[in-house]
Protein backbone atom coordinates (compact mmCIF):
# COMPACT_ATOMS: atom_id res chain seq x y z
CA UNK A 1 0.00 0.00 0.00
CA UNK A 2 1.25 3.65 -0.67
CA UNK A 3 2.36 5.32 2.21
CA UNK A 4 1.88 8.96 0.54
CA UNK A 5 -2.02 8.03 0.23
CA UNK A 6 -2.58 7.01 3.85
CA UNK A 7 -4.60 10.21 4.12
CA UNK A 8 -6.64 9.29 1.40
CA UNK A 9 -6.92 5.76 2.45
CA UNK A 10 -7.56 7.10 6.03
CA UNK A 11 -10.63 8.95 5.02
CA UNK A 12 -11.57 5.87 2.58
CA UNK A 13 -11.46 3.38 5.81
CA UNK A 14 -13.72 5.88 7.47
CA UNK A 15 -16.14 6.03 5.33
CA UNK A 16 -16.57 1.95 4.74
CA UNK A 17 -17.99 2.48 8.35
CA UNK A 18 -21.33 3.40 6.22
CA UNK A 19 -22.97 0.48 5.04
CA UNK A 20 -23.83 2.36 1.65
CA UNK A 21 -20.15 2.89 0.90
CA UNK A 22 -19.03 -0.58 1.28
CA UNK A 23 -17.75 -0.70 -2.44
CA UNK A 24 -15.86 2.39 -2.39
CA UNK A 25 -12.78 1.16 -4.61
CA UNK A 26 -9.43 0.69 -3.49
CA UNK A 27 -7.59 -0.26 -6.82
CA UNK A 28 -3.72 0.73 -5.54
CA UNK A 29 -3.74 -3.51 -4.08
CA UNK A 30 -4.43 -4.32 -7.92
CA UNK A 31 -1.53 -2.46 -9.02
CA UNK A 32 2.45 -2.72 -9.15
CA UNK A 33 4.58 0.18 -8.98
CA UNK A 34 7.05 -0.07 -11.50
CA UNK A 35 9.22 2.17 -11.23
CA UNK A 36 9.98 5.54 -8.50
CA UNK A 37 11.56 8.68 -8.88
CA UNK A 38 11.30 10.73 -5.99
CA UNK A 39 7.82 10.65 -4.65
CA UNK A 40 6.49 10.25 -8.49
CA UNK A 41 5.27 6.71 -8.97
CA UNK A 42 4.15 4.64 -12.21
CA UNK A 43 1.58 2.46 -11.61
CA UNK A 44 0.92 -0.75 -13.78
CA UNK A 45 -2.16 -2.38 -14.33
CA UNK A 46 -2.55 -5.37 -17.09
CA UNK A 47 -5.51 -6.81 -18.53
CA UNK A 48 -7.27 -10.05 -17.90
CA UNK A 49 -6.56 -10.25 -22.13
CA UNK A 50 -4.30 -8.29 -23.93
CA UNK A 51 -6.22 -6.36 -27.18
CA UNK A 52 -4.35 -3.32 -27.86
CA UNK A 53 -0.61 -3.50 -28.46
CA UNK A 54 0.49 -0.32 -27.18
CA UNK A 55 0.05 0.61 -23.90
CA UNK A 56 -1.68 3.77 -22.46
CA UNK A 57 -0.39 5.88 -19.37
CA UNK A 58 -2.69 7.83 -17.56
CA UNK A 59 -1.60 11.30 -16.15
CA UNK A 60 -4.03 12.77 -13.49
CA UNK A 61 -3.64 16.22 -12.93
CA UNK A 62 -0.62 17.36 -10.50
CA UNK A 63 -2.97 19.50 -8.23
CA UNK A 64 -5.21 16.55 -7.20
CA UNK A 65 -4.69 12.96 -6.07
CA UNK A 66 -4.86 10.27 -9.10
CA UNK A 67 -7.61 8.41 -7.92
CA UNK A 68 -10.04 10.17 -9.42
CA UNK A 69 -9.64 8.31 -12.85
CA UNK A 70 -10.39 5.34 -11.02
CA UNK A 71 -13.01 6.31 -8.57
CA UNK A 72 -15.34 3.62 -7.72
CA UNK A 73 -15.81 0.10 -10.25
CA UNK A 74 -18.73 1.55 -12.42
CA UNK A 75 -17.36 5.18 -12.53
CA UNK A 76 -13.34 4.00 -13.23
CA UNK A 77 -11.61 5.36 -17.30
CA UNK A 78 -8.63 3.00 -15.48
CA UNK A 79 -11.38 -0.01 -15.85
CA UNK A 80 -12.64 0.87 -18.73
CA UNK A 81 -9.26 0.53 -20.58
CA UNK A 82 -8.29 -2.05 -18.78
CA UNK A 83 -11.46 -3.91 -19.90
CA UNK A 84 -10.89 -2.85 -23.27
CA UNK A 85 -7.84 -4.39 -23.52
CA UNK A 86 -4.99 -1.57 -22.76
CA UNK A 87 -2.04 -2.37 -20.61
CA UNK A 88 -2.70 0.85 -18.26
CA UNK A 89 0.12 2.90 -16.28
CA UNK A 90 -0.80 5.36 -13.70
CA UNK A 91 1.16 8.37 -12.62
CA UNK A 92 0.76 9.11 -9.41
CA UNK A 93 2.23 12.52 -8.69
CA UNK A 94 1.61 11.61 -4.38
CA UNK A 95 1.96 14.12 -1.66
CA UNK A 96 4.74 16.29 -2.22
CA UNK A 97 7.66 16.55 0.14
CA UNK A 98 9.73 19.05 1.41
CA UNK A 99 12.66 18.31 -0.94
CA UNK A 100 10.14 18.72 -3.75
CA UNK A 101 9.59 22.64 -3.50
CA UNK A 102 12.84 22.77 -5.78
CA UNK A 103 11.38 20.28 -8.56
CA UNK A 104 11.39 22.52 -11.94
CA UNK A 105 9.58 21.41 -14.82
CA UNK A 106 12.80 21.43 -16.52
CA UNK A 107 13.83 18.70 -14.12
CA UNK A 108 11.12 16.89 -14.36
CA UNK A 109 10.71 16.26 -17.87
CA UNK A 110 15.09 15.82 -18.22
CA UNK A 111 14.89 13.98 -15.29
CA UNK A 112 11.82 12.34 -13.18
CA UNK A 113 9.72 11.22 -16.52
CA UNK A 114 12.39 10.75 -18.81
CA UNK A 115 13.09 7.73 -16.52
CA UNK A 116 10.00 6.43 -15.43
CA UNK A 117 8.55 7.05 -19.33
CA UNK A 118 11.80 4.97 -20.40
CA UNK A 119 10.65 2.25 -17.66
CA UNK A 120 7.78 2.21 -19.86
CA UNK A 121 8.97 1.55 -23.24
CA UNK A 122 11.37 -1.19 -21.58
CA UNK A 123 9.11 -3.11 -19.52
CA UNK A 124 6.18 -3.19 -22.31
CA UNK A 125 8.68 -3.80 -24.64
CA UNK A 126 7.03 -0.64 -27.05
CA UNK A 127 8.74 2.32 -28.87
CA UNK A 128 5.74 4.36 -27.59
CA UNK A 129 2.44 4.72 -26.32
CA UNK A 130 -0.60 6.59 -25.70
CA UNK A 131 -0.78 8.91 -23.15
CA UNK A 132 -4.41 10.26 -22.12
CA UNK A 133 -3.99 13.11 -19.74
CA UNK A 134 -6.68 14.80 -17.34
CA UNK A 135 -6.68 18.53 -16.60
CA UNK A 136 -3.38 19.97 -16.06
CA UNK A 137 -2.19 16.37 -16.35
CA UNK A 138 -3.13 16.78 -20.15
CA UNK A 139 -0.46 20.19 -20.18
CA UNK A 140 2.24 17.70 -18.84
CA UNK A 141 1.59 14.98 -21.74
CA UNK A 142 1.02 17.79 -24.26
CA UNK A 143 4.63 18.92 -23.56
CA UNK A 144 5.91 15.61 -23.64
CA UNK A 145 4.41 14.71 -26.81
CA UNK A 146 6.40 17.70 -27.96
CA UNK A 147 9.73 16.77 -26.72
CA UNK A 148 9.92 13.05 -27.25
CA UNK A 149 7.23 12.76 -30.75
CA UNK A 150 8.74 9.66 -31.43
CA UNK A 151 7.23 8.50 -28.14
CA UNK A 152 4.05 9.00 -27.98
CA UNK A 153 1.99 6.90 -30.36
CA UNK A 154 -1.56 9.40 -29.56
CA UNK A 155 -2.72 12.05 -27.22
CA UNK A 156 -5.76 12.54 -25.33
CA UNK A 157 -6.80 15.63 -23.30
CA UNK A 158 -9.47 15.73 -20.82
CA UNK A 159 -10.49 19.29 -20.47
CA UNK A 160 -7.14 20.55 -20.26
CA UNK A 161 -6.78 23.94 -20.65
CA UNK A 162 -4.74 25.70 -23.01
CA UNK A 163 -5.57 29.41 -23.93
CA UNK A 164 -5.67 30.54 -20.01
CA UNK A 165 -6.88 34.49 -21.56
CA UNK A 166 -10.26 32.14 -21.70
CA UNK A 167 -9.21 31.09 -18.08
CA UNK A 168 -12.54 32.04 -16.22
CA UNK A 169 -12.58 33.83 -12.98
CA UNK A 170 -9.07 31.59 -12.10
CA UNK A 171 -7.01 33.80 -14.67
CA UNK A 172 -8.25 37.02 -13.11
CA UNK A 173 -6.94 36.31 -9.62
CA UNK A 174 -3.74 34.86 -11.44
CA UNK A 175 -3.37 37.59 -13.07
CA UNK A 176 -3.46 40.13 -10.54
CA UNK A 177 -0.08 42.43 -10.12
CA UNK A 178 -0.59 42.57 -5.86
CA UNK A 179 0.43 39.14 -4.92
CA UNK A 180 4.21 38.46 -4.79
CA UNK A 181 3.76 34.49 -5.72
CA UNK A 182 7.64 33.97 -5.91
CA UNK A 183 7.94 35.70 -2.10
CA UNK A 184 4.81 33.22 -1.39
CA UNK A 185 6.21 30.07 -2.27
CA UNK A 186 9.72 30.80 -0.98
CA UNK A 187 7.95 31.21 2.14
CA UNK A 188 5.91 27.94 2.15
CA UNK A 189 7.34 25.80 -0.44
CA UNK A 190 5.18 24.16 -1.48
CA UNK A 191 1.96 25.66 -2.29
CA UNK A 192 -0.38 24.71 0.49
CA UNK A 193 -3.52 22.70 -0.96
CA UNK A 194 -5.80 25.21 1.03
CA UNK A 195 -5.14 27.97 -0.60
CA UNK A 196 -6.22 26.11 -4.08
CA UNK A 197 -9.23 24.37 -2.85
CA UNK A 198 -10.73 27.95 -1.25
CA UNK A 199 -9.78 29.15 -5.06
CA UNK A 200 -12.02 26.71 -7.01
CA UNK A 201 -15.02 26.89 -4.16
CA UNK A 202 -14.81 30.64 -4.64
CA UNK A 203 -15.58 29.97 -8.12
CA UNK A 204 -18.86 28.81 -7.19
CA UNK A 205 -19.23 29.88 -3.61
CA UNK A 206 -23.29 28.73 -3.45
CA UNK A 207 -22.28 25.32 -5.45
CA UNK A 208 -21.15 23.50 -1.74
CA UNK A 209 -24.56 24.68 0.00
CA UNK A 210 -26.83 23.39 -2.87
CA UNK A 211 -24.81 20.05 -3.24
CA UNK A 212 -25.26 19.40 0.19
CA UNK A 213 -29.11 20.50 0.19
CA UNK A 214 -29.70 18.12 -2.75
CA UNK A 215 -27.55 15.56 -1.17
CA UNK A 216 -30.34 15.66 2.08
CA UNK A 217 -32.71 15.57 -0.40
CA UNK A 218 -31.71 12.18 -1.94
CA UNK A 219 -30.21 10.64 1.47
CA UNK A 220 -32.24 7.55 0.82
CA UNK A 221 -31.17 6.78 -2.79
CA UNK A 222 -27.87 4.44 -1.98
CA UNK A 223 -26.54 4.72 -5.73
CA UNK A 224 -26.70 8.52 -5.17
CA UNK A 225 -25.27 8.38 -1.83
CA UNK A 226 -22.15 6.54 -3.13
CA UNK A 227 -21.09 8.26 -5.60
CA UNK A 228 -21.69 11.45 -3.81
CA UNK A 229 -19.83 9.89 -0.95
CA UNK A 230 -16.79 8.70 -3.24
CA UNK A 231 -16.85 12.15 -5.34
CA UNK A 232 -16.67 14.25 -1.99
CA UNK A 233 -14.23 11.84 -0.44
CA UNK A 234 -12.25 12.93 -3.37
CA UNK A 235 -12.37 16.49 -4.01
CA UNK A 236 -11.49 17.15 -0.45
CA UNK A 237 -8.73 14.65 -0.24
CA UNK A 238 -6.11 17.25 -1.87
CA UNK A 239 -2.58 17.60 -1.93
CA UNK A 240 -0.03 20.47 -2.17
CA UNK A 241 1.41 21.67 -5.17
CA UNK A 242 5.03 21.51 -5.38
CA UNK A 243 6.32 24.65 -5.67
CA UNK A 244 8.26 25.64 -8.65
CA UNK A 245 4.75 23.48 -10.13
CA UNK A 246 2.89 26.36 -8.89
CA UNK A 247 5.21 29.23 -10.38
CA UNK A 248 4.61 27.71 -13.50
CA UNK A 249 1.03 26.94 -13.61
CA UNK A 250 0.41 30.71 -12.04
CA UNK A 251 3.39 32.75 -14.04
CA UNK A 252 3.64 30.33 -17.55
CA UNK A 253 0.04 29.80 -18.18
CA UNK A 254 -2.18 31.59 -16.29
CA UNK A 255 0.10 35.02 -17.02
CA UNK A 256 1.76 34.60 -19.84
CA UNK A 257 -0.42 32.59 -21.76
CA UNK A 258 2.70 30.73 -23.14
CA UNK A 259 0.86 28.68 -25.14
CA UNK A 260 -0.76 30.81 -27.45
CA UNK A 261 2.49 33.30 -27.55
CA UNK A 262 4.61 33.00 -30.43
CA UNK A 263 7.18 31.88 -28.25
CA UNK A 264 5.67 29.24 -27.32
CA UNK A 265 6.13 27.38 -23.57
CA UNK A 266 9.89 28.17 -21.97
CA UNK A 267 11.34 24.20 -20.79
CA UNK A 268 15.09 25.59 -20.10
CA UNK A 269 16.30 26.30 -23.33
CA UNK A 270 13.35 24.97 -25.80
CA UNK A 271 10.38 26.75 -27.01
CA UNK A 272 7.83 24.43 -27.28
CA UNK A 273 5.46 25.55 -29.61
CA UNK A 274 1.60 24.02 -30.76
CA UNK A 275 2.41 24.60 -34.23
CA UNK A 276 5.11 21.73 -34.25
CA UNK A 277 2.65 18.91 -32.50
CA UNK A 278 1.78 16.25 -35.15
CA UNK A 279 1.15 13.82 -32.67
CA UNK A 280 -2.41 11.93 -33.12
CA UNK A 281 -5.22 13.69 -30.48
CA UNK A 282 -8.14 13.99 -29.11
CA UNK A 283 -9.95 16.24 -26.74
CA UNK A 284 -12.69 15.92 -24.13
CA UNK A 285 -14.46 19.31 -22.82
CA UNK A 286 -16.86 19.77 -20.70
CA UNK A 287 -19.38 22.51 -21.66
CA UNK A 288 -20.91 23.55 -18.03
CA UNK A 289 -16.89 24.04 -17.10
CA UNK A 290 -16.43 26.34 -14.45
CA UNK A 291 -12.90 25.84 -13.82
CA UNK A 292 -11.69 25.21 -17.64
CA UNK A 293 -13.89 26.31 -19.47
CA UNK A 294 -14.29 24.97 -23.19
CA UNK A 295 -13.19 28.36 -25.06
CA UNK A 296 -10.05 27.67 -23.35
CA UNK A 297 -9.56 24.23 -24.75
CA UNK A 298 -7.28 22.92 -27.22
CA UNK A 299 -8.97 23.66 -30.81
CA UNK A 300 -8.55 22.42 -34.80
CA UNK A 301 -7.35 25.68 -35.45
CA UNK A 302 -4.58 26.10 -32.83
CA UNK A 303 -3.22 22.87 -34.46
CA UNK A 304 -4.11 22.70 -38.23
CA UNK A 305 -1.19 20.11 -38.57
CA UNK A 306 -2.27 17.73 -36.89
CA UNK A 307 -3.57 14.80 -39.08
CA UNK A 308 -6.27 13.33 -36.90
CA UNK A 309 -8.05 15.40 -34.59
CA UNK A 310 -11.22 14.32 -32.57
CA UNK A 311 -13.16 16.18 -30.26
CA UNK A 312 -15.70 15.47 -28.20
CA UNK A 313 -18.01 17.63 -26.05
CA UNK A 314 -20.23 16.96 -23.35
CA UNK A 315 -22.39 18.31 -20.94
CA UNK A 316 -21.15 18.49 -17.02
CA UNK A 317 -18.80 19.78 -14.74
CA UNK A 318 -15.10 19.72 -14.98
CA UNK A 319 -15.22 15.80 -13.45
CA UNK A 320 -19.13 14.87 -13.95
CA UNK A 321 -18.09 15.47 -18.20
CA UNK A 322 -14.96 12.78 -17.32
CA UNK A 323 -16.41 10.17 -15.29
CA UNK A 324 -20.04 10.98 -15.69
CA UNK A 325 -22.52 7.95 -17.25
CA UNK A 326 -23.05 9.52 -20.21
CA UNK A 327 -19.65 9.67 -21.07
CA UNK A 328 -18.98 6.39 -19.75
CA UNK A 329 -21.80 4.88 -21.94
CA UNK A 330 -20.54 7.43 -25.54
CA UNK A 331 -17.56 8.66 -25.14
CA UNK A 332 -15.17 5.97 -23.50
CA UNK A 333 -16.15 3.48 -26.02
CA UNK A 334 -15.46 6.19 -28.79
CA UNK A 335 -12.45 7.00 -27.01
CA UNK A 336 -11.62 3.67 -27.07
CA UNK A 337 -12.07 2.92 -30.80
CA UNK A 338 -10.67 6.05 -31.71
CA UNK A 339 -7.19 5.31 -30.28
CA UNK A 340 -7.38 1.75 -31.47
CA UNK A 341 -7.78 2.89 -35.16
CA UNK A 342 -4.85 5.33 -34.88
CA UNK A 343 -2.72 2.12 -33.42
CA UNK A 344 -3.30 0.90 -36.80
CA UNK A 345 -2.79 3.59 -38.62
CA UNK A 346 1.30 4.26 -37.05
CA UNK A 347 2.05 0.90 -37.54
CA UNK A 348 -0.50 -1.45 -39.18
CA UNK A 349 2.65 -3.82 -40.34
CA UNK A 350 2.46 -4.88 -36.56
CA UNK A 351 -1.06 -6.24 -36.63
CA UNK B 1 -31.54 33.70 -5.57
CA UNK B 2 -28.95 30.99 -5.78
CA UNK B 3 -27.43 33.02 -9.16
CA UNK B 4 -28.14 36.03 -7.87
CA UNK B 5 -25.99 35.50 -4.42
CA UNK B 6 -23.33 33.95 -6.39
CA UNK B 7 -23.14 36.96 -8.95
CA UNK B 8 -22.48 39.01 -6.15
CA UNK B 9 -20.06 36.97 -4.11
CA UNK B 10 -18.10 36.99 -8.05
CA UNK B 11 -17.95 40.80 -8.41
CA UNK B 12 -16.90 41.15 -4.82
CA UNK B 13 -13.91 38.15 -5.43
CA UNK B 14 -13.01 39.68 -8.37
CA UNK B 15 -13.15 43.51 -7.25
CA UNK B 16 -9.39 45.00 -6.96
CA UNK B 17 -10.15 46.39 -3.75
CA UNK B 18 -11.02 42.79 -2.65
CA UNK B 19 -7.69 41.25 -4.02
CA UNK B 20 -5.84 44.12 -3.03
CA UNK B 21 -6.72 43.56 0.21
CA UNK B 22 -5.94 39.72 0.13
CA UNK B 23 -3.13 39.96 -1.68
CA UNK B 24 -1.67 42.59 0.96
CA UNK B 25 -1.95 40.13 3.69
CA UNK B 26 -0.65 36.99 2.05
CA UNK B 27 2.21 39.03 1.04
CA UNK B 28 2.57 40.44 4.81
CA UNK B 29 2.41 36.88 5.92
CA UNK B 30 4.96 35.69 3.32
CA UNK B 31 7.55 38.19 4.19
CA UNK B 32 7.36 37.70 8.00
CA UNK B 33 7.68 34.06 7.41
CA UNK B 34 10.85 34.65 4.98
CA UNK B 35 12.66 37.43 7.43
CA UNK B 36 12.26 35.08 10.24
CA UNK B 37 13.53 32.17 8.74
CA UNK B 38 16.61 34.37 7.64
CA UNK B 39 17.05 35.35 10.66
CA UNK B 40 17.05 31.71 12.55
CA UNK B 41 19.11 30.65 9.26
CA UNK B 42 21.70 33.15 9.98
CA UNK B 43 21.63 32.17 13.95
CA UNK B 44 22.19 28.64 12.81
CA UNK B 45 24.71 28.79 10.72
CA UNK B 46 27.12 31.00 12.95
CA UNK B 47 26.72 27.96 15.52
CA UNK B 48 27.79 25.84 12.74
CA UNK B 49 24.97 23.92 12.81
CA UNK B 50 22.78 22.38 9.68
CA UNK B 51 19.80 24.65 8.03
CA UNK B 52 16.88 22.40 7.01
CA UNK B 53 16.15 24.13 3.50
CA UNK B 54 19.77 23.10 2.97
CA UNK B 55 19.19 19.50 4.22
CA UNK B 56 16.18 19.71 1.83
CA UNK B 57 18.23 21.33 -1.20
CA UNK B 58 20.74 18.14 -0.47
CA UNK B 59 18.25 15.87 -0.53
CA UNK B 60 16.31 17.12 -3.60
CA UNK B 61 19.80 16.64 -5.16
CA UNK B 62 20.35 13.15 -4.09
CA UNK B 63 17.03 11.97 -5.18
CA UNK B 64 17.90 13.39 -9.16
CA UNK B 65 21.02 11.83 -8.87
CA UNK B 66 19.29 8.72 -7.95
CA UNK B 67 16.81 8.74 -10.30
CA UNK B 68 19.69 9.50 -13.12
CA UNK B 69 21.18 6.22 -11.85
CA UNK B 70 18.28 4.16 -12.05
CA UNK B 71 17.85 5.65 -15.77
CA UNK B 72 21.77 4.51 -16.34
CA UNK B 73 20.72 1.15 -15.13
CA UNK B 74 17.89 0.88 -17.31
CA UNK B 75 20.03 2.20 -20.31
CA UNK B 76 22.35 -0.96 -19.34
CA UNK B 77 20.07 -3.44 -19.51
CA UNK B 78 18.47 -2.44 -22.45
CA UNK B 79 21.97 -2.63 -24.22
CA UNK B 80 22.80 -5.83 -22.32
CA UNK B 81 19.69 -7.57 -23.72
CA UNK B 82 20.22 -6.18 -27.19
CA UNK B 83 23.57 -7.74 -27.31
CA UNK B 84 22.40 -10.77 -25.87
CA UNK B 85 19.79 -10.67 -28.87
CA UNK B 86 22.72 -9.72 -30.79
CA UNK B 87 25.00 -12.54 -30.12
CA UNK B 88 22.34 -14.95 -30.40
CA UNK B 89 21.47 -14.17 -33.76
CA UNK B 90 25.36 -14.48 -34.71
CA UNK B 91 25.36 -18.08 -33.42
CA UNK B 92 22.94 -19.10 -34.60
CA UNK B 93 24.38 -19.76 -38.15
CA UNK B 94 26.96 -21.60 -36.62
CA UNK B 95 24.65 -23.59 -34.46
CA UNK B 96 22.47 -24.72 -37.58
CA UNK B 97 25.84 -25.16 -39.18
CA UNK B 98 27.15 -27.77 -36.29
CA UNK B 99 23.44 -29.29 -36.66
CA UNK B 100 23.96 -29.94 -40.59
CA UNK B 101 27.62 -31.47 -40.12
CA UNK B 102 26.20 -34.06 -37.33
CA UNK B 103 22.84 -34.79 -39.27
CA UNK B 104 25.21 -35.25 -42.31
CA UNK B 105 27.78 -37.95 -40.37
CA UNK B 106 24.76 -39.20 -39.41
CA UNK B 107 23.18 -40.19 -42.16
CA UNK B 108 25.84 -42.90 -43.89
CA UNK B 109 25.70 -44.97 -40.27
CA UNK B 110 21.76 -44.60 -40.44
CA UNK B 111 21.72 -46.22 -44.02
CA UNK B 112 24.24 -48.65 -43.33
CA UNK B 113 22.38 -49.93 -40.56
Amino acid sequence: MDVDLTKGLALLEKTKNFDWAQDIHSFESEAEIVAEAGTLKLLKFNPQKMKARKPVLLIPSFINRHYILDLLPEKSLLQFYLNSGFQVYLLNWAEPQEEDQYLTFKKLFEVHLDYLFSKIRHVSKVQDFHIVGQCLGGSIGLIYSLLNPRHVCSLGLLTTPIDFNFGGQLKDWARHETLHLEKFIEARGNAPWLWMQLGFLGLKPTQILTKYIQFFKRRNETHFKRNFLALETWSFDNINVRGQFFLTLIQDFYQKNSWMNEKGFQLGSKNLQLANLKTPLFILNAEDDHIVPVESTLKKEHVPQVKSFKKFQVQGGHIGALIGSYSKKNIWPEMISWTLQIEKKVSPNEA
Amino acid sequence: MESQIEKVINQLTSSDLFLRTVATFINFNSYRKIILRHILEKILKDLELPVRRDQERLLALVQELEIRIKKMQLKDEAMSSLDSTLNESRLMPLRNRQKVIKNKKALPQKRMN
